[in-house]
C-alpha cells in the first residue's frame, strides 16, 4: 500500500514504520513532518496511522475527524488524500457500507465537483463509489461525467444504469427510487428514438443506442417502468429489433420478443415469428452454409407449437407438419443437435393435438393418435443418448394409466432394443466367452439404450396413479399405499444384475479414459434408487437397527453404489446419493469420503456445502479420526466451514471489481446481473449455515487458539441477520442429484432425505437462539456487550411479534429440533421480558411469563421423554445423534439461562427467580439423561461382530417372510466378497468415529 | 431439447452438472464474471429440461498488443475459445459444435479474422472433433501445459493452436497447412 500511497521519498521512513507495524513511530515522524510543512496529505497520513491505533479513543477520535469533513463538504485536493481517509474509515468501521457512502462517499463526490473536468478523479471515485454500494454519489459522479465530457457517448449510459441501479436499490428512499428510476426511462427512451430517427442506421448520433449491451438496457429499464407493449414496439421496430444492425445478432432479443408476444397473446404474430425463424434456421446463405440454425432453438418451436395450438384453422396444423417435416429431411443438413428439437417438436405436437397427427411415408408412417409408437420412435433415434429419457419424461407422465401399462408391456417385452442377454450371463462362462457373445450391453450406445428403457420402466413402476383412492401398481395391478414394493424389487434385481454384467470385467473392457464415467453408472444408480424405495415400505421398529428390512435396503444401495464408484471415480452423482446415505447411517467419516470425491471448490462450498456440513455440529462435530485405506486425512467440521466462508469474502471484490468492468466495457446488462449475485451471496442459506454450525460446534468442541479468535464468521452476515427484514436466499443446489422421478412430485434428492432441508425458517430461529447463548452463556458471552446484545434481542422479538408458527414446524425440523426450537423461544422471551421492568406492570404480564415457563418446562420433558423412548440406538444413526446433541444444546442453554437470570437480582422478575429453579432442575435431567444414553451408545460399539452383522444385512433381508435373500445376496457372486468385507469394516469404524463426539455431552455440575 | 441463451451471472450457482466433472476446471468468480463484464455475447449456455446447464461456452474477442505488430507471432482482431464444456449426461448430442458455431457467427459479427483455441496434442478425441468442425492446427505450442495427464513422468505437455478462418479472412492468409510441425515457444503465445 505505501508504494501507492507513498508521494514524496521524505516520507518513505514513515511508510517502513507503518508497514513494520511501528504506529508509535510512523506517527512521531509524520508529526515531526508536519511540524516543518502542514500538507493535506500529511494530515491524512497522521489520520490513518491513528486508525491503525488498537485503542478504542482513537478509532473514535478518527472516525469523528472523518465525519467532520464530511459535514463540512471539505475538498480534498489530492487523490492521495482521499485513499488515506478511505483505508482509515475501513480500519475503524469495517463493513458498514451506510457511513462508508455518508463519509468517504460524500469527500470523493466533493472533490469531483470541484474538479468536474479531471476525468481520472471522476472515474476512480466512481469506481469505488460503486464498489461500496454508494449508489447516490455514483450516480452523480456519472451524471457528472455526462456533462463534462459531452463528446463521450458512453457516459449518458453509465449515468442512466447507474440511476437505474439506484432505482432499484433498497437501501434508498421509495419516493426518490421511483423519480430516478423514471428518469431513467426517459432519458434511454430518448436515445433509443434517436437511434429510430437516424436516416442511415450505419451512421447513428453520438446519443443514441448502438450496441447490443444498449438495447438490453433499454429492455431492462422499460420492463421496470414502461409496459410490454413498448417493449414490443422497440422489438419490432427494424432500427431496434433483434434483426437490426444494433442488435449484432443478439439472440436475447428474439428470446425477449418470443415471450412478449406469447404473454400479450398474439399468437397470429408468434406462429408466423416462429415459422419464419425456423424456415431461416434451415436455410442455406449463398455459400451453401446454414449460417442462422440458432433459429432452430427449442424456445422457437414452443413457440410454434403453442401459437399452432391457440388459432384455428387446418392450415396452422399443415404448416406445423411441413416445417417438422423439412426439417427432419436429410437433404437440410442441420446439426443432430437442432435435429433432435424437431424431432421432439413432433412427440409435442403428437401430445398436443387430440386429432391424428402424421409424418412420415410408406412403412415408416406413424399415426400421431397412438402416442406409444411415436415414444418409442424418439426413442429409437435417440436411446443412445442419456437425455433421450428427460426428453421424453414430461410426455409419459402425462399419459393415462392405461397407456402407461401398454407402454411398460412393450419395454419389457425387449421388442424395443432387444434382449440384453444378462439374464443368461454367467459368471465363470462369461470369462471365456468372447466379448461379442454379449453385445446386447456390451457396447455403450447399446447399454444406453437399454439404460433409457430401464428409466422409463422405473417411472412408470414407481409411480402409483395420481388422483385414486386406493391405488394399484400398474403393472401388477396389486392395491399399495406408496410404491409397488415387488415391482421395485423385480427392478431393482433386473437392473443390477445387468449392472454388474456390464462392469464385470472393469473399464479396461470399456476403452475408457481415466475421467469418464462407466456407460453402465446409471443402472446402479437406478437399482440404489429403488433399494431406497423400498427401504419405505417396511418400516418396522426394532431394538436392533442392522437386523431391520429398512436398514437393509439403505445398506445394498450403498454397497452397490460403492461397488459402482470403485469403477467411476469421476461420478459425482454417485459421490452424492453416497454422502446422503452415509449421513443416514451415523457413518461421518465415509461421508466425509464420499463428499471429498465431490472436488467441491469456490462457488460450489456455498451450492453443495448443504450436502454435508448442514446439521454437521449434531451429527459429526468433532475431527474426523477414521482413516480410510487411501490414508487421506480430512479436514476438521470446522476448517471446511471456515474455507467456505473465505469464498464470500473474497466474492465481494470479484463483484465490485467486474461491476466497474463492466461499465468501463459497456456490458451494461452485466452490471445488474452482478448485482443480483452481490445481494444473494450476501445473505445465502449456505453462508448462514456456515455461521451457525460453526459456532455451535466452537462450543462444543475444544480448539485450538488460532481457530479461538474466529467470531464463527458473522462478518460475512448482515447485522441483525436473524430479523425477518433480511431475506434469505436459497443457492443451495438440489438439482444436481440423480433424479428419475415425475417432475410433478417430489425430486429424488427429496424423498431420500435424511432430515428436512435447509430453511430459512430453522436458520432464524437457530440466529436468534445464538444472540440468547451469547447472552447467557459465559464460555461464549462478549464482555461489555451484554447490553447490546439484549437489545438486540428485543427488537428481534419485537420485530417477529407473529414468532414462528408451530403448527408448521414440523415441516423443518427434525422432532428434537422442533421441541429444542419452542424452547429456545420459551427462553428469548423469558430472558427479554423478565429483565423488563417496563413490561411488569402489563395487567397479563404475570400470565405470560407463566405460560412461557410452562411451554420451556414442557419441552425439555418433551426432550428427555423423546431420548428415555429412542430405541435401536446401537449403531447410533443420523437421527440418534441428532436427538442427543439438539438435547444437550437445549439443557446447556437452559442451565446457563437460568444461571444469568439468577444473576441478575432485582433486575429480573421476582416470581422468574422461583420459575429457575424448575427450569434448572430439567436441565440438569435432560443433560444428565444425553451423558448416560451417550456412554451407553460408545460402549455397545467397542463389542465385537459388527462387521459380520452388516454383511449379513446387505445379503440377507431379515425378517422377510418366506424370503431370506436380498437382491444383492441373490447377486453376489458377481460382487467382489473381498472388497465387500473390507468396506464393512470401514462402516464399522466410521460409526466408532462418530461416537467420538459424544464424549463431549457432559452433566454440568451445579 | 437444445435450447442457447446467454450466460447470466446467477448461473455460477447452477452449472454444477458440467463443473462437477472433473475436466472441467471451477475458478474462482472473478474469471466468469471478467468474461460477462467484457464479453457477454460470447459467453452461451445450453440449457437442458428444465433449465439445468447442459453445456457452455466462454470466449473472447482481442488481438495482441500494438507494439506486438511487428512480431512474427502477432495475432490479428479474433475470437478465442476459452472454455468449452458439456456435462456428461448430455454428451453425443452435438452441443459442443452448436455452441462453437454460435461463437463463429459472433466472431463474424464482430468481423474477426478467425476463431482459435488451445487444445493438448494427448487429447485426440477434441482434435477430431473441432477437425470436423474445419478447425486446423496452426502451430503447436511447446510444453504448454505445466503437466501431461497421460505420462505423469513429464512435466509439461504440448499444446496445439487451432484456428477456423471466418469470413473476413477470404484468402484463408491466417490459417496454414501442417501447421503440427511449426513449434513456437510459450512466451511466443500472447
Amino acid at each position: 500500500m505505501g508504494d501507492q500511497l507513498l508521494k514524496d521519498r521524505q516520507d518513505a521512513p514513515i511508510w517502513n514504520a507503518i508497514e513494520a507495524n511501528n504506529f508509535k513511530q510512523a506517527l512521531k515522524l509524520v508529526d515531526k513532518r508536519l511540524a516543518k510543512k502542514h500538507t493535506e496529505y500529511l494530515e491524512a497520513l497522521k489520520v490513518f496511522i491513528r486508525s491503525r491505533s488498537p485503542l478504542a479513543s482513537e478509532k473514535a477520535a478518527v472516525l469523528l475527524h472523518l465525519e467532520g469533513l464530511a459535514e463540512r463538504k471539505f475538498v480534498l485536493k489530492d487523490q492521495e488524500s482521499i485513499e488515506l481517509y478511505d483505508e482509515a474509515l475501513g480500519e475503524v468501521m469495517p463493513q458498514q457500507q451506510e457511513g462508508w457512502g455518508r463519509i468517504i462517499g460524500e469527500l470523493r463526490w466533493q472533490c469531483v465537483k470541484a474538479r468536474p473536468k479531471d476525468e481520472d478523479l471522476s472515474l476512480k471515485s466512481f469506481e469505488a463509489c460503486l464498489g461500496k454500494g454508494d449508489l447516490e454519489h455514483a450516480k452523480q459522479i456519472s451524471n457528472s461525467l455526462e456533462k463534462s465530457f459531452p463528446s463521450s457517448h458512453a457516459y449518458p449510459f453509465w449515468n442512466i444504469a447507474a440511476m437505474f441501479l439506484y432505482s432499484i436499490s433498497a437501501s434508498y428512499p421509495e419516493n426518490q427510487r421511483k423519480l430516478w428510476g423514471s428518469l431513467a426511462f426517459a432519458q434511454i427512451g430518448k436515445l433509443a428514438l434517436a437511434t429510430k430517427d437516424a436516416a442511415d442506421p450505419r451512421k447513428l448520433p453520438l446519443r443514441s443506442i448502438q450496441t447490443p449491451q444498449e438495447l438490453l438496457l433499454l429492455h431492462r429499464i422499460t420492463e421496470a417502468n414502461g409496459n410490454p407493449v413498448q417493449r414490443l414496439e422497440y422489438l419490432r421496430d427494424p432500427s431496434l429489433g433483434p434483426d437490426s444492425l444494433v442488435a449484432k445478432g443478439e439472440w436475447q432479443l428474439w428470446r425477449f420478443k418470443l415471450k412478449l408476444l406469447e404473454e400479450a397473446y398474439l399468437w397470429k404474430e408468434l406462429f408466423n415469428t416462429t415459422r419464419e425463424l425456423l424456415k431461416r434456421g434451415r436455410t442455406k446463405d449463398e455459400s451453401g452454409q446454414l449460417v442462422e440454425t440458432r433459429m432452430c432453438d427449442w424456445l422457437v418451436w414452443e413457440g410454434f407449437i403453442r401459437s399452432w395450438r391457440n388459432l384455428d384453422g387446418h392450415e396452422y396444423k399443415d404448416a406445423v407438419v411441413a416445417e417438422v417435416q423439412a426439417h427432419l429431411d436429410p437433404a437440410c443438413g442441420i446439426d443432430k443437435a437442432w435435429k433432435r428439437n424437431a424431432s421432439l417438436a413432433w412427440v409435442k405436437s403428437s401430445f398436443a393435438d387430440s386429432t391424428p397427427f402424421y409424418l412420415g411415408k410408406g412403412p415408416d408412417k406413424v399415426s400421431g393418435h397412438d402416442r406409444i409408437p411415436i415414444l418409442l420412435q424418439y426413442l429409437h433415434q435417440y436411446g443412445t443418448a442419456t437425455t433421450a429419457y428427460n426428453d421424453l419424461r414430461p410426455f409419459v407422465q402425462q399419459m393415462k394409466p392405461e397407456e402407461c401399462r401398454q407402454l411398460l408391456a412393450v419395454l419389457s417385452s425387449h421388442k424395443v432394443f432387444g434382449d440384453p442377454g444378462h439374464s443368461k450371463y454367467d459368471l465363470s462362462q462369461a470369462r471365456e466367452d468372447s466379448k461379442s457373445d454379449y453385445e446386447g450391453f456390451k457396447t455403450a450406445s447399446k447399454l444406453t439404450e437399454h439404460i433409457n428403457v430401464y428409466k422409463l420402466k422405473y417411472f412408470i413402476t414407481s409411480r402409483l396413479p395420481e388422483g385414486e383412492n386406493e391405488p394399484t401398481c400398474n403393472y401388477c395391478f396389486e392395491a399399495q399405499s406408496q410404491y409397488c414394493a415387488s415391482c421395485l424389487k423385480t427392478l431393482a434385481h433386473d437392473a443390477a444384475k445387468l449392472y454388474l454384467c456390464a462392469v464385470d470385467g472393469g473399464r479396461s473392457e470399456w476403452n475408457l479414459l481415466p475421467t469418464d464415467r462407466h456407460p453402465a453408472d446409471d443402472l446402479a444408480v437406478l437399482a440404489a434408487m429403488c433399494f431406497i424405495k423400498l427401504s419405505k415400505t417396511g418400516i418396522e421398529s426394532s431394538d436392533e437397527p442392522l437386523t431391520s428390512v429398512e436398514t437393509s435396503y439403505i445398506l445394498q444401495a450403498i454397497a452397490l453404489l460403492e461397488h459402482a464408484a470403485s469403477h467411476s471415480q469421476s461420478n459425482f452423482q454417485i459421490w452424492l446419493l453416497l454422502t446422503r446415505l452415509y449421513i443416514r447411517l451415523g457413518c461421518g467419516s465415509m461421508a466425509m469420503r464420499a463428499y471429498e470425491n465431490l472436488a467441491l471448490k469456490q462457488i460450489q462450498l456455498d451450492t453443495l456445502s448443504y450436502s454435508l456440513f448442514d446439521r454437521i455440529s449434531s451429527f459429526h462435530p468433532h475431527p474426523f479420526g477414521h482413516v480410510l485405506d487411501d490414508s487421506t486425512s480430512f479436514k476438521t467440521p470446522i476448517e471446511s466451514l471456515r474455507k467456505q466462508q473465505k469464498l464470500y469474502r473474497g466474492a465481494r471484490s470479484h463483484i465490485s471489481h467486474n461491476s466497474w468492468l463492466s461499465f468501463k466495457h459497456g456490458s451494461y446488462n452485466t452490471v445488474f446481473e452482478l448485482q443480483e449475485v452481490s445481494q444473494t451471496l450476501s445473505c445465502s442459506l449456505s453462508s448462514v449455515m456456515s455461521v451457525i454450525e460453526n459456532r455451535k460446534i466452537s462450543r462444543l468442541v475444544p480448539s485450538s487458539a488460532s481457530e479461538d479468535s474466529n467470531n464463527g464468521g458473522y462478518d460475512i452476515l448482515p447485522p441483525n441477520a436473524e430479523s425477518l427484514e433480511t431475506r434469505y436466499a436459497d443457492t443451495n443446489d438440489y438439482a444436481t442429484f440423480p433424479s428419475f422421478e415425475t417432475t410433478r412430485g417430489p425430486s429424488f434428492e427429496e424423498l431420500c432425505r435424511v432430515f428436512p432441508a435447509p430453511s430459512d425458517y430453522r436458520y432464524r430461529n437457530d440466529l436468534a437462539t445464538e444472540k440468547l447463548i451469547q447472552l447467557v452463556d459465559p464460555s461464549v458471552a462478549i464482555a461489555g456487550a451484554n447490553d447490546a446484545v439484549a437489545s438486540d434481542i428485543r427488537s428481534y422479538i419485537e420485530s417477529n411479534s407473529n414468532l414462528p408458527e408451530m403448527d408448521d414446524s414440523e415441516k423443518y425440523l427434525t422432532p428434537a429440533e422442533n421441541l429444542a426450537s419452542t424452547a429456545y423461544i420459551s427462553l428469548l422471551l423469558i430472558v427479554s421480558e423478565s429483565c423488563n421492568p417496563e413490561l411488569w406492570q402489563e395487567p397479563q404480564f404475570q400470565a405470560q411469563l407463566d405460560s412461557y415457563n410452562k411451554d420451556l418446562c414442557e419441552s425439555l420433558e418433551g426432550q428427555i421423554q423423546l431420548i428415555e423412548n429412542a430405541k435401536d440406538l446401537i449403531p447410533a444413526f443420523a437421527k440418534t445423534l441428532n436427538l442427543l446433541y439438539t438435547a444437550y444444546q437445549v439443557g446447556r442453554t437452559a442451565f446457563y439461562s437460568s444461571k444469568y437470570l439468577s444473576s441478575r437480582g432485582k433486575e429480573a422478575h421476582a416470581s422468574q427467580l422461583e420459575a429457575n429453579k424448575e427450569t434448572l432442575d430439567l436441565a440438569k435431567r435432560l443433560m444428565q439423561i444425553v451423558a448416560d444414553r451417550s456412554v451407553v451408545v460408545k460402549k455397545g460399539l467397542d463389542e465385537g461382530g459388527w462387521i459380520d452383522k452388516v454383511l449379513d444385512s446387505v445379503l440377507q433381508v431379515p425378517g422377510s417372510e418366506g424370503e431370506t435373500e436380498s437382491v444383492l445376496g441373490s447377486l453376489k457372486d458377481l460382487m467382489d466378497a473381498g472388497r465387500l468385507e473390507v468396506w464393512a469394516g470401514d462402516v464399522v469404524e466410521s460409526w466408532r468415529d462418530s461416537v467420538v463426539g459424544l464424549s463431549y455431552l457432559k452433566a454440568l455440575a451445579s | 431439447m437444445t435450447s442457447l441463451r446467454p450466460f447470466h451471472a446467477m448461473d455460477v450457482f447452477k452449472f454444477n452438472p458440467t463443473n462437477l466433472d472433473p475436466l472441467t476446471e471451477t475458478y474462482d468468480l472473478n474469471f466468469y464474471f471478467s468474461y460477462t463484464a467484457r464479453w457477454p455475447h460470447l459467453f452461451d449456455v445450453a440449457e437442458g429440461q428444465d433449465g439445468t446447464i447442459d453445456a457452455y461456452i466462454m470466449g473472447k474477442l482481442e488481438s495482441s498488443p500494438s507494439f506486438y505488430k511487428f512480431s512474427p507471432h502477432y495475432l490479428p482482431f479474433h475470437a478465442h475459445i476459452t472454455a468449452l464444456t458439456v456435462a456428461p449426461h448430455a454428451r453425443r448430442l452435438g452441443l459442443a459444435r452448436t455452441l462453437s458455431q454460435s461463437l463463429e457467427r459472433s466472431g463474424d459479427e464482430y468481423d474477426a479474422w478467425f476463431v482459435d483455441l488451445f487444445v493438448r496434442k494427448s487429447n485426440q478425441i477434441a482434435q477430431k472433433l473441432y477437425q470436423g468442425m474445419g478447425y486446423n492446427v496452426y502451430r503447436r505450442v511447446l510444453d504448454y501445459y505445466s503437466d501431461d495427464p497421460t505420462d505423469k513422468t513429464k512435466d509439461g505437455e504440448d499444446a496445439y493452436d487451432m484456428r477456423k478462418p471466418l469470413r473476413r479472412d477470404k484468402d484463408r492468409k491466417h490459417v496454414r497447412e501442417n501447421g503440427e510441425s511449426f513449434a513456437v515457444e510459450p512466451q511466443d503465445v500472447w
